[in-house]
């Protein structure tokens, strides 16, 4: 087991806390009861839970919030050329650098539809954060595979409770998910390629369109007739066009 | 093993004539039915072919919605009627409610009421008509609603293949006829073959089906039996004939006509009684009356062969009219009964 | 820097030397002070293999496997896993290569991305199809393909001389490691000479010794050698190569023989520990033992590793084979201190500095005299050091990773398209649709067939399309060839009228030459096609610059293809091939070095005639000769008998008649019916299709359904359905045109009649089932008749029911 510091946040963390960010910005991107159900009963924190999660939480791999990947985030920073050494901290990271926490959002997609829309957005508070906070009043694109208008089919109370689809996808049990890409069938994938251990979406989009895995059953014919099975053209296959 | 759910096979879209407005149209149609497929295969908008031998299962109906959302499709025409058909079109209608409009376009005539599936599709348009799950019907045959008052009043035009300017280069086999007919009694086969075998100015005709037991009465001397054909290869194969015979005992507007007007070829046909062609010139000369009687076809061969072998290019020059203003006011058709 | 290494030897679980490297490779990886992320991609293996493999190598290496062809869902994969790809000699060779090529894009997939660098082996050639997709621009554009020299089977045949059997086996087999020495970006020898070896023996230029690195690779002794006595006066002798040819086990044996026939009484033994595949080589090295010696002399094929171990630390080595590309045995036995006996006129012996006669080795002249006197002296002589291997830094960590080309933008706007082959109007209408929806819609398109099938002398054009009448009744390849250069284009699409297109084909062509500015052809392997039924059923594999192939088969490439023209021009196309003119032309432009790039996946159909012969004797000695002359040969190549193939897949396919196709039967004879019952009735409580033959007549039904043509033979299931008949005869006919009332009664008295083929009558004893094979070899499109008769000399037709339950027909 992974020796933990008492105090284990980084400097960047450390400078996140001392800055003039209000609370309620920190508090957007951490759920403080999605991250208390991911500790056993006898573990729940005394201190604020953004404190123990960051001191603790984060060093174990838990998550703030059901939208964040903290795999994705790694990658994120693995890519950036980040030396990731055991006081880097995704959460901090990702706050920095106003980066996506999920693949299934996109900052451009989202930033750009809010542009064209004419909504203002302070240079203080992250795309994700304005996106939890702020989407259910304007409901422009944020993603090139997540279908708000294929997934609210599925749920249409969605649409007159005010939730956020993306967040409410990643709070659904995996297995009870409704589809939220009109060209990918979870149930399908996950009897033909993998289990539930990930999101079959977030993992076609990782990994599965690597291996050439395809997102329905009618994929191969549709992609044959003329182009060739690429893991750029299956994602392009899925693609949303949010114009 | 998956069902069948070809979403814009090659088949369904190479050949399809391109007018703006239809890109959120959707077209379901059978995939063995093969009349009702080239008609909407030529057609402008999306293509679906399902099956009503294998039906559909909950990935097929899943792919369906995944394809009427992603395209953002706003009107279905479901070209023919089945029982699979209809299941699809209450699961639509159900998941996609307001948001998607449900059209029913039917290849029936009365004379096919025999057959007791026709009519039960029929009835069943007609609940789904009232139940508010179909919002029109519209019929290929013109003045349908003499048969069924519910079904709109115009006709719905079909489409030829769009083959372009390449009609211009095919190259003709003088003296040869084309009967793509099957041997059944409304198809009139044996009526074409002798009107064809009677007339001087063809020496081959083609037939994709033996006229059984005319080698009997009559010396087929002149008929020559080849494979059935589709596609490319059909298109190809009418451009190559004089004349392609198709006068039949009951129809509807038929889609071989439409392919041999398309690569320029003529087609003798029953009246179709095209309100929108009652004057036209090319109609004019290749229906024919009286369908029962060889003598009259062969006199209506003999006058279209003649007008395609003037030098003045009358006959290309009238089906390249009568095909404009046909897709023309198909188009029109079709925007007009699905509201576009 | 990502590095896969391709292996079908893994050790310690995959035996071999081959595969004692990639072990060394990855240990001294794993101690490296710039390691590499290191892969390695090995054949097809069982999950639970595959796991011992993966478990062992945890930490050090990701493995990864080929996939079985038989799961992939590729229509190559599956022909080549169902025999149904054609050539069947070249198609046994090309599984490993497809196989490897499928494995490597499974692997980059797995490690979320492409590998800097891929090492292939020369051996089997198992690289080919991974250099031709990177040739295409389809894959691995941005890795570097290294090719290491283990042995190419291709040298060691010229070191085993005189051993192997002719055939296009194992002249594709030879072609395709050609293809990867050739063809790698990279070459990896371990010692100059064995590389100057390869130079020699593939008459390889300057240019592809550019890309040769030589390195000393990473030699570790895993064997616990323990305290290694002083082998005394009287030493055994071990030979523990492989048993083959070019290994030379005869001369050790003859002279342990010699030896013993100098030193009778010596002690020692004489131990050949080995294995080998060619048990008639082995008992012919056996028989080299005379009787008295056979205690002597001794054979040893089952051990384990301890046992050899202990009887090597006991012996003086010898290898005395004529050919090594290192051989780790040599080494291992060095640094096991026993004394190694080497043949000098070994490449990696002789020639190479490391190895230092009466120092570390002793080295004989190749000739087992010459051994057996070195054996002498080795009783006496003791190594007086230990053979260097000091590892050479890898190439791949000195490798800088490489951006693949830019690619130049090419335009395919301006390569005309030109089709040939058609054979009537009917025929290029049908070609003039099927262009009008292809990918060469947009390209400049010209038809060519004969004015005199087009009644006309003029070119009609319209838009970008043409239709250029020819001379004569059939169009002469020479006119073709002079229109092709007329155009004026640097490239042509040619199209023979039974080929056609897949839609990416045009993409992928121009992505072959984006990558390839030299290139002269490309095209692609061919599915073929029933034109009358629109089913697929087997793949013809196009073998491109393969030489063997190309001097052995008309395979190089379908007449579906992107050609340069001045490669037109250069070789041209030969009126004296007749119709085999394009094959001809094809092959002499591999068998000059033309740049052919076969994209290894389906991009051509074909309109498939399963009797089309692949090649014919006279086209292949025609083509020998010529490459013959043009190398200067005293010998007349023209006089070589060579095999011709033809090109029928190994399955055929079955079309079976059942009550479907029997339901449209009528009876036309005899006609009119002179009985009161009908003569032809589908009983389905009976089994089928009741033909009634009455006497005086053959009673004969048609069926509606037409068969396609080239049908080889079938299979007649017939019951008589009753007790009470004495037998009935029975028969297929069928017939090129409908037979009319004259053809059927001459049939009927049994006159033979053109393009009617009636197989011989049968008897069915009453009360019995009776399945016959029928020999067809039908080349036209047929109307299908059953007949049925009284046998001789019977009278009565009372219940005589022959009842046709199914027609298997064999195309």
């Amino acid at each position: 087991m992974k020796k933990v510091r008492a105090t284990g946040m980084n400097s960047g963390v450390k400078a996140l806390i001392s800055s003039a960010l209000a609370d309620s910005f920190l508090h957007t991107l951490f759920d403080s009861n999605f991250y208390a159900q991911q500790l056993p009963q006898f573990a729940q924190p005394s201190e604020r839970a953004i404190i123990h999660f960051l001191n603790v939480g984060e060093n174990f791999g838990l998550s703030p919030h059901p939208v964040f990947d903290r795999k994705y985030v790694l990658e994120q920073a693995k890519e950036n050329g980040v030396d990731i050494k055991d006081n880097f901290s995704p959460f901090a990271y990702v706050l920095q650098n106003d980066l996506s926490p999920n693949r299934l959002f996109s900052k451009e997609i989202y930033s750009r539809h809010l542009k064209n829309a004419g909504v203002e957005k302070s240079d203080k508070e992250t795309h994700i954060e304005h996106f939890l906070t702020n989407w259910v009043k304007y409901r422009v694109p944020f993603s090139p595979y997540f279908d708000v208008q294929f997934y609210e089919l599925n749920n249409p109370h969605l649409i007159m409770s005010g939730t956020n689809p993306l967040d409410h996808y990643f709070r659904v049990p995996r297995r009870e998910r409704a589809d939220a890409n009109p060209m990918f069938h979870a149930g399908y994938y996950v009897n033909t390629y993998s289990s539930w251990e990930n999101d079959p979406l977030v993992d076609f989009i990782a990994q599965g369109c690597g291996q050439l895995n395809l997102p329905n059953p009618y994929a191969a014919q549709e992609l044959l007739s003329d182009a060739f099975i690429t893991p750029e053209n299956l994602l392009k296959y899925i693609e949303i066009r949010n114009d | 093993m998956t069902k069948t759910c070809d979403f814009n096979a090659i088949r369904d879209y190479q050949f399809a004539q391109q007018f703006d407005g239809f890109e959120q149209v959707l077209h379901i149609f059978n995939a063995d039915w093969h009349g009702v497929r080239a008609a909407s295969a030529y057609a402008p908008g999306q293509k679906i072919a399902i099956s009503e031998r294998d039906g559909l299962d909950g990935e097929a109906i899943r792919h369906i919605f995944g394809i009427i959302s992603k395209y953002k499709i706003n009107r279905i025409v479901f070209q023919a009627y089945s029982h699979v058909a209809s299941s699809l079109c209450e699961s639509i209608h159900r998941q996609f409610s307001g948001d998607v409009q449900i059209f029913v376009i039917t290849h029936v005539t009365s004379t096919q009421f025999e057959n007791g599936f026709e009519m039960e599709m029929q009835a069943l348009l007609l609940q789904q008509i009232s139940k508010g799950i179909v919002k029109r019907l519209g019929s290929v045959k013109p003045r349908f609603n003499s048969v069924i008052p519910a079904y709109w009043p115009e006709t719905i035009l079909n489409f030829s293949p769009n083959i372009g300017a390449l009609a211009l280069q095919m190259n003709t086999v003088e003296g040869t006829a084309f009967v793509p007919i099957e041997n059944s009694w409304r198809k009139n086969l044996y009526t074409n073959m002798l009107a064809v075998h009677n007339c001087e100015a063809i020496s081959t005709v083609f037939s994709v089906n033996f006229p059984t037991g005319l080698e009997k009465i009559r010396t087929m001397d002149k008929l020559s039996l080849t494979s059935f054909k589709r596609g490319p290869d059909l298109l190809g194969f009418m451009a190559s004939t004089e004349v392609v015979m198709n006068v039949t005992l009951a129809e509807c507007q038929p889609m071989t006509q439409l392919e041999a007007l398309a690569v320029g070829t003529p087609c003798m046909t029953a009246p179709l009684r095209l309100i929108e062609f009652e004057d036209d010139p090319l109609l004019e000369l290749t229906e024919v009356e009286a369908l029962d009687s060889p003598h009259f076809l062969t006199k209506a061969l003999d006058r279209v062969i003649a007008v395609g072998r003037q030098e003045d290019n009358e006959l290309q020059e009238m089906i390249d009219s009568h095909l404009e203003k046909r897709n023309l006011l198909a188009a029109l058709s079709y925007a007009e009964f699905l509201s576009l | 820097m990502k590095v896969c290494l391709l292996s079908n030897e893994m050790y310690p679980f995959l035996p071999g030397g081959i595969g004692r490297l990639m072990y060394n490779f990855c240990m001294q990886n794993a101690e490296s002070e710039t390691p590499v992320d290191l892969h390695y991609l090995l054949t097809a293996a069982s999950e639970e293999d595959q796991t011992k493999i993966r478990d062992f190598y945890e930490g050090k290496a990701q493995i990864h496997f080929c996939p079985d062809l038989a799961d992939l869902d590729d229509e190559i994969a599956k022909a080549l896993s169902n025999e149904q790809a054609f050539h069947p000699e070249f198609a046994a060779n090309y599984k490993e290569p497809q196989s490897y090529y499928q494995g490597l894009l499974k692997a980059e997939a797995e490690s979320h991305g492409p590998f800097d660098l891929v090492e292939i082996a020369d051996m089997g050639g198992w690289g080919q199809a991974i250099i031709a997709a990177k040739k295409s621009g389809l894959a691995f554009q941005n890795t570097q393909i290294a090719c290491r020299l283990h042995s190419s089977i291709g040298i060691i045949t010229e070191f085993e001389r005189y051993s192997h059997h002719p055939s296009t086996w194992f002249s594709a087999k030879l072609d395709l490691e050609r293809e990867s020495i050739l063809g790698a970006d990279i070459v990896v020898g371990h010692v100059p000479s064995v590389v100057a070896e390869n130079a020699r023996h593939y008459n390889l230029s300057k240019k592809w010794a550019n890309k040769v690195v030589v390195e000393f690779p990473p030699i570790l002794l895993d064997t616990d050698v323990g305290d290694v006595s002083d082998l005394g006066p009287t030493p055994d002798f071990a030979f523990s190569s492989r048993l083959q040819p070019f290994k030379r086990p005869d001369i050790f044996i003859r002279a342990a023989v010699l030896f013993m026939e100098r030193h009778p009484d010596y002690p020692g033994l004489f131990r050949v520990m080995s294995y080998g595949w060619d048990e008639n080589y082995i008992i012919s090295l056996q028989s080299l033992v005379p009787l008295e010696l056979r205690s002597k002399i001794v054979f040893q094929y089952e051990y384990t590793a301890e046992e050899r171990n202990e009887v090597l630390k006991n012996s003086v080595i010898v290898v005395p084979s004529n050919y090594e590309s290192l051989c780790l045995f040599a080494y291992e036995s060095s640094m096991m201190k026993r004394p190694v006996i080497l043949a000098g006129d070994c490449a990696a012996f002789g020639d190479f500095d490391r190895w230092k006669d009466k120092e570390n080795c002793l080295l004989f002249d190749g000739s087992f005299i010459g051994l057996a006197d070195v054996m002498e002296t080795a009783l006496t002589w003791r190594p007086s050091s230990v053979v260097s291997t000091k590892t050479d830094q890898p190439y791949w960590e000195r490798l800088r990773r490489k951006n693949g080309r830019k690619a130049k933008v090419v335009s395919a706007a301006n390569i005309p398209v030109v089709y040939f082959g058609i054979h009537d109007r009917y025929h290029l209408n049908e070609k003039l649709v099927r262009h009008a929806v292809s990918p060469f819609a947009q390209q400049e398109a010209h038809f060519l067939l004969p004015g005199s099938i087009l009644n006309t002398r003029e070119t009609q054009k319209l838009g970008l399309t043409s239709i250029v009448p020819t001379s004569g009744n059939e169009l002469s390849c020479t006119e073709l060839e002079q229109f092709i250069i007329q155009l004026e284009s640097e490239y042509v699409f040619l199209a023979r009228g039974d080929h056609r297109p897949r839609a990416p084909f045009l993409e992928a062509a121009k992505k072959a030459l984006s990558a390839n500015p030299e290139l002269d052809m490309f095209s692609s392997h061919t599915l073929n096609v029933d034109p009358f039924v629109e089913t697929s059923y087997g793949v013809t594999l196009s073998t491109g610059k393969a030489p063997g192939m190309a001097m052995l088969e008309s395979t190089v490439a379908p007449p579906m293809a992107m050609i340069r023209v001045s490669a037109i021009e250069k070789i041209g196309f030969a009126p004296q091939a007749g119709d085999s003119w394009f094959a001809a032309f094809t092959r002499k432009l591999a068998l000059a070095g033309g740049e052919i790039i076969i994209s290894p996946q389906v991009l051509v159909e074909a309109e498939s005639r399963t009797n089309e012969r692949s090649n014919s004797k006279k086209l292949s000695a025609g083509i020998m000769d010529d490459e013959g002359i043009r190398m200067g040969l005293a010998p007349r190549l023209v006089g070589m008998d060579v095999r011709v193939t033809n090109k029928q897949v190994q399955n055929t396919r079955i079309i079976s008649y059942t009550d479907g196709e029997f339901a449209s039967a009528e009876c036309v004879w005899p006609s009119p019916n002179p009985r009161d019952f009908s003569l032809i009735v589908l009983q389905q409580d009976r089994g089928g299709l009741l033909t009634h033959p009455i006497r005086d007549h053959i009673t004969v039904a048609k069926l509606a359904s037409k068969l396609p043509p080239f049908i080889k033979s079938a299979h007649l299931h017939l019951r008589n359905a009753s007790a009470e008949n004495q037998g009935v005869d029975f028969g297929l006919i069928l017939s090129k045109n409908i037979l009319t009332w004259e053809d059927l009664d001459r049939v009927s008295k049994g006159e033979a009649l053109a393009n009617v083929i009636f197989t011989p009558w049968q008897t069915l004893l009453s009360m019995g089932d009776k399945t016959s094979a029928v020999a067809i070899n039908s080349d036209f499109e047929a109307h299908v008749y059953l007949a049925a008769r009284l046998p001789e000399g019977v009278d009565d037709d009372g219940h005589c029911w022959a009842i046709w339950k199914e027609i298997d027909f064999f195309q």
